[in-house]
């Protein structure tokens, strides 16, 4: 391999690491006018694609690479990915299964592997798989960003998330901790903070769609005028329904109890409560994204 | 442990692959090539890094096999996990000297081709409108730098680092080459995408090169452009190499060991959000500009300067300005552009030859938009979401000024 295209390899990518997508392009374009078979370069050109959301491409680009280098260990991992982001998780679980039986203990692939299996509900395997891989290597970041959302997902307290716990010890700045604790805080109903931490991840990444609607999420729910929905928000359907079983028997009860007026004024508060629980988290929404498409 | 009591805790636990790993490091250390060599391969076999493909690279070395090494050694760059070795670092670089198909250069000779050094004769009055910036400039960076004496009694220094930032094609390195040109001192421009493209060390030490150099060249200015790319944030880099890049930044940044006293660091940036906030502590670049796109006045300016030369009707150019809100400089370039080629194509299509006129550019306006409003729009993220932060203070303050917050 010349010197000249090894400049090329490197330079698209540290454009790649950047997020720099065109710029990474550019030079795996001007590597491949040298090479045009250039192994390396390929599979660039497919992860750039991946990085792109381009998982057609990406795939066909990435087959083409295999096709040349069965054995091209980051394209067979790249090739799982983009099954998995394509849905096709029979698919990813194959290609995963195939390098776990070539590196057995490679703990990142035990990871990705728990990911896929994560995406296809399976809770428990998932777990185990991270166990697995955090046996072999106990600071293996996505086992335990993995192990994190499963705790979400099964809506563990905050204080009893242990890999969160792990993840924020380790390295309490890194995205993928705060990104889980945002998500965690949410869950647990701590909305203030999921804001807080949010408004973090957005200082690092505001172009970001999934880290927008993060901070959307928690600004919506942090909101003063959300506070009276407080009950509805914590306990979900379950509190609606109590909500109306109650104002029923209340508004039934208190017939008798009360002046005709002061009645109608306990029912107008009843309903103006329903009205106002159903009608005003989307207005407030949409007024929070005020010129957010513009 | 010993190569022995390491096999024989393989025995117990033969997926440990950093057992494998000493164990391989002992072998080799004891000259057992053979043995070492396949326990790497298990070793890569097991879990794909790095480390396992240095040890192969030290085996092949130790037979004679140069080359072989040599390739093993850059594959293992690849990986997250690579950490230079000292030795194979020396073969690389004497390969640098003995093939020129490989060779690396790492030299002065490099310094001089990737960075730009002048003494540029752009000055602000050459910069159309942003007058509160060039106010703030010249307090901030340059009458210090001139007259060091009188800040110096108000315990004011000259020199340090000013972040230029804002939507790309506003103007950040014309402003920076107008604040050199200001200063009258020597200007080193660093093209940034090649540093990042260079090889392990070798970007460091173009770095360490660079700041050697300005600081024989005093007084002096340093601009980088995209500081971004050079100073991406580490908690985002997944390369050691990147990471290494920042510490050695901030180290020069820092003048470890020497003086930047009289060198003024300059660096433009279109993604503040990426450079690593270390570099934005007091030292480095604590000041942090924001370079917003031109106001009414400079859009008029820019206009009437780029249509100079060009058959035009007479123009009210403030109201034509009044419709480029947002417009950075590029934008209006590439609106006169497109205004030409209307002209021309009717022209080339038998229409009589007539200048451009105001219509001519109101119709290019319906076919494009200002480039800066994706920016803004991430901006307004930052503003609305991230709040709290007084670095984007300015931009916000832009951004409520033209009703975008």
């Amino acid at each position: 391999m010349s010197a000249e295209l090894e400049r090329h390899i490197s330079e698209a990518s540290a454009w790649l690491e950047r997020d720099r997508l065109d710029r990474a392009a550019e030079a795996i374009a001007r590597g491949l006018a040298l090479d045009p078979n250039s192994v390396e370069l390929r599979y660039l050109g497919a992860l750039l694609e991946y990085e792109r959301d381009d998982f057609s491409a990406a795939a066909s680009a990435n087959d083409a690479v295999l096709r040349d280098a069965p054995a091209h260990y980051a394209a067979r991992v790249l090739a799982a990915r983009v099954a998995r982001a394509q849905t096709d998780l029979a698919r990813a679980e194959t290609i995963q299964l195939e390098l776990l039986s070539d590196y057995p203990a490679d703990e990142n692939l035990l990871a990705e592997y728990a990911l896929t299996v994560l995406h296809g509900g399976q809770f428990e395997k998932a777990s185990q798989l991270s166990a697995e891989a955090l046996r072999v290597n106990p600071s293996c970041q996505l086992a335990l960003v993995v192990l994190g959302y499963i705790d979400i997902l099964r809506e563990k307290p905050v204080n009893q998330q242990h890999a969160l716990q792990t993840l924020l010890q380790q390295n309490p700045s890194a995205r993928h901790a705060l990104n889980l604790l945002a998500h965690a805080q949410l869950g647990a109903h701590r909305p203030q903070d999921a804001r807080e931490v949010a408004a973090q991840l957005v200082r690092e990444q505001p172009n970001d769609p999934a880290t927008l609607s993060l901070a959307r999420a928690a600004r919506l729910q942090s909101h003063w005028s959300m506070l009276p929905l407080w009950p509805l928000m914590r306990y979900g359907w379950g509190a609606s329904i109590a909500l109306y079983v109650l104002g029923v028997v209340v508004i039934r009860g208190s017939r008798e109890m009360l002046s005709p007026n002061w009645h109608f004024a306990l029912v107008m508060l009843w309903v103006s409560y329903i009205i106002y629980s159903w009608i005003w988290p989307p207005l407030l929404k949409r007024w929070l994204e005020r010129g957010e498409k513009s | 442990m010993t190569a022995r009591e390491l096999e024989a805790a393989l025995l117990v636990n033969p997926f440990d692959t950093d057992l494998r790993l000493a164990y391989a490091r002992a072998l080799l250390d004891s000259h057992e090539l053979d043995a070492a060599r396949l326990q790497f391969e298990l070793c890569g076999k097991q879990s794909a890094s790095a480390r396992a493909l240095v040890g192969q690279a030290l085996i092949e070395m130790r037979l004679g096999a140069n080359d072989k090494a040599l390739k093993l050694y850059r594959l293992a760059r690849q990986f997250a996990d690579f950490s230079a070795d000292p030795t194979l670092e020396n073969l690389n670089d004497q390969a640098r000297t003995i093939g020129p198909e490989r060779a690396i250069p790492a030299s002065e000779a490099t310094l001089s081709a990737r960075v730009l050094i002048e003494r540029p004769r752009v000055r602000f009055n050459d910069v159309a409108g942003l007058e509160g910036l060039k106010k703030t400039l010249r307090l901030q960076i340059i009458e210090p730098f001139l007259k060091p004496g009188l800040f110096a009694r108000f315990k004011k220094t000259a020199g340090g680092g000013v972040l230029l930032y804002g939507p790309p094609g506003c103007g950040k390195t014309l402003m920076a080459r107008a604040v050199a040109g200001e200063c009258n001192a020597e200007f080193f421009s660093v093209g940034v995408s090649e540093i990042v493209s260079m090889w392990f060390g070798e970007s460091e030490s173009m770095l360490a090169q660079l700041f050697a150099k300005a600081r024989a060249h005093k007084p002096a200015v340093l601009f980088f452009d995209e500081l971004d790319a050079l100073a991406f944030s580490r908690a985002k880099a997944s390369s050691e190499h990147s990471r290494r890049i920042v510490n050695e930044f901030l180290a020069q940044l820092d003048g470890l060991g020497n003086d930047n006293a009289e060198i003024l660091i300059l660096a433009a940036t279109n993604m503040p959000w990426d450079v690593d906030p270390a570099m934005k502590r007091s030292g480095r670049f604590a000041r942090q500009v924001f370079v917003p796109p031109p106001d009414l006045q400079a859009r008029a300016d820019m206009l009437k300067m780029r249509l100079l030369d060009v058959p035009h009707e007479p123009l009210d150019h403030l109201r034509v300005a009044q419709e480029l809100t947002h417009f950075s400089g590029a934008d209006i370039d590439g609106l006169i552009d497109l205004a030409k080629e209307r002209v021309l194509s009717d022209i080339l299509d038998g229409a009589p030859e007539r200048p451009i006129s105001a219509r001519d550019l109101r119709d290019a306006l319906s076919e494009m938009s200002a480039s800066t409003l994706d920016w803004l729009r991430t901006a307004r993220n930052l503003v609305r979401y991230a709040g709290g932060d007084a670095s984007y203070r300015e931009v916000d303050v832009y951004l409520k000024a033209h009703g975008l917050a």
